[in-house]
């Protein structure tokens, strides 16, 4: 690649990626900065989440204030329940099944989950969802109502096809049709859905959807390779961008603004399946 | 007598678990791909009516000798044929500008936009926007001042926003046709 990934988008627009210290000082959390209130464990629950339910409990009265992660044994809801200790030690304790996220704090009309106030009497949230109807007509669903499949520890993440579908109505509302495919509108596309999600998932997850996608363009589509190498470019260009940005119109901004390859020469290059990675597989 | 190595349990749950992973993802792609078989070519016997009358699903030609009956001025921009062809349905976008449209005394550009020689959807940029949009309400019932967009029938979306170069329009289009372009571009661009 001619430019370095880190100069996609900064050097555009001249930001720095902060030290990550810097960046949990500002913002409480890996991606702080937008002013959401992650609560006080932001950015160290994944691990503390099981991948059945996506809960941890914690004993709350522990005598050290220890946060102990432990998988749910009743309510996957989070209803509070109050059993004697094994040992005998202390009298009763109080569990709170943190399902929807791995922290909790309790006050006379509900718990606050990082993101949003939960009633475990009712089994509901009682808050709306931050992402408001991007997420979904009900704003206080957690995960889709399928906390089975699921798991929202920071109560931000979002299903990628529906960053997916946002990022390209956009592209398609500002860019001339004829564009959508392989030109301005595909690499702004590209850029703004990887942006998107390195913002509110993970860059991660936006780097291993963006490789599977050209990927599956390769095999099933046999793609050239010219139009691999733009979408991967602007992928990672926008991946960049997102790590920075605080919110959605500053992806929009920033991918407008980066050195995004817009458009090749159809027809200028053999796809990969006949000459590259695979091409020898056969 | 020789004793046959056991395969420690733990590397079998991990080839099972790819296998396993494997086969999802084979089976995700799979009804991505083919679970809803769509032609990118069908004409729908219902069209939707667009900007002034304009009907969806018309054809470029057809279009075009329209606009020569009623001496527009246009521009045509087509795709270049591809090159050779991919595992793919065909994606072809042509374009026909009229530089000076007039639609509720409101002179304009039109661009109309055909999506596999199917008329799919137009834009029209009026040189002045708040006036056009108070004759949409005050004509057609149509509210764009107060809310994004209108649907004046089951296959119509009407809409504004902006684009990059050429500033606020409004749009016309039909959602069938436009989902169906969507549906294209995330499934093979």
């Amino acid at each position: 690649m001619a430019m370095n990934e880190q100069a996609l988008c900064a050097a555009a627009l001249g930001v720095e990626r902060p030290h990550r210290a810097a960046r949990s000082a500002a913002g409480g959390g890996p991606r702080g900065g937008d002013g959401r209130d992650r609560g006080p464990f932001a950015g160290a629950s994944r691990a503390a989440c099981g991948p059945v339910a996506g809960c941890a409990t914690r004993w709350i009265d522990s005598p050290r204030g220890r946060f102990r992660p432990h998988l749910p044994a009743t309510h996957i809801w989070g209803l509070t329940t109050t059993r004697p200790s094994h040992n005998g030690a202390r009298s009763a304790r109080t569990r709170v099944s943190t399902g929807p996220y791995a922290t909790g704090t309790t006050n006379g009309t509900g718990s606050f989950y990082r993101a949003r106030y939960y009633d475990p009497v009712r089994s509901r949230f009682v808050s709306q969802d931050p992402f408001g109807l991007a997420a979904g007509p009900n704003l206080y669903l957690y995960v889709g109502a399928n906390p089975l499949a699921f798991t929202d520890p920071r109560g931000l993440w979002r299903w990628p096809g529906s960053i997916y579908d946002e990022a390209l109505a956009d592209a398609m509302g500002r860019f001339p049709l004829e564009t959508s495919h392989n030109g301005t509108g595909d690499a702004y596309r590209h850029c703004l859905a990887s942006c998107m999600m390195t913002r509110e998932n993970s860059e991660g997850e936006a780097a291993f959807l963006g490789w599977l996608n050209e990927v599956r363009g390769d095999w099933l589509h046999d793609q050239e390779r010219g139009e691999r190498q733009m979408d991967e470019h602007n992928n990672a260009a926008g991946r960049v961008c997102g790590r920075t940005a605080g919110s959605t119109q500053d992806c929009q901004d920033r991918c407008l603004a980066a050195p995004l390859i817009q458009s090749y020469q159809g027809g200028s290059s053999a796809p990969y399946s006949k000459t590259g990675y695979y091409g020898n597989l056969r | 007598m020789r004793t046959r190595k056991r395969v420690p349990r733990s590397r079998v749950l991990i080839i099972a678990l790819f296998g396993a992973v494997l086969l999802a993802g084979g089976g995700l792609t799979w009804w991505y791909e083919y679970a809803e078989p769509v032609s990118f070519v069908a004409v729908a016997a219902t069209p939707a009516r667009l900007i002034d009358g304009i009907e969806s699903y018309g054809r470029v030609d057809a279009f075009l000798v329209d606009l020569t009956r009623q001496s527009l001025e246009y521009e045509v921009k087509r795709p270049d044929p591809p090159p050779r062809e991919a595992r793919r349905p065909p994606f072809a976008i042509t374009t026909v500008t009229i530089r000076r449209y007039s639609h509720l005394g409101q002179v304009g550009v039109l661009r109309v936009a055909f999506f596999n020689d199917r008329l799919v959807g137009v834009r029209f940029f009026p040189s002045a926007m708040d006036a056009y949009l108070a004759r949409l309400l005050s004509d057609e019932g149509l509210d764009l001042k107060s809310q994004a967009e209108a649907k004046p029938s089951p296959h119509t979306r009407v809409y504004v926003a902006t684009e990059q170069e050429r500033g606020r329009y409004v749009g016309w289009e039909d959602t069938r046709l436009a989902a169906e372009m969507s549906l294209w571009i995330k499934r093979y661009s």
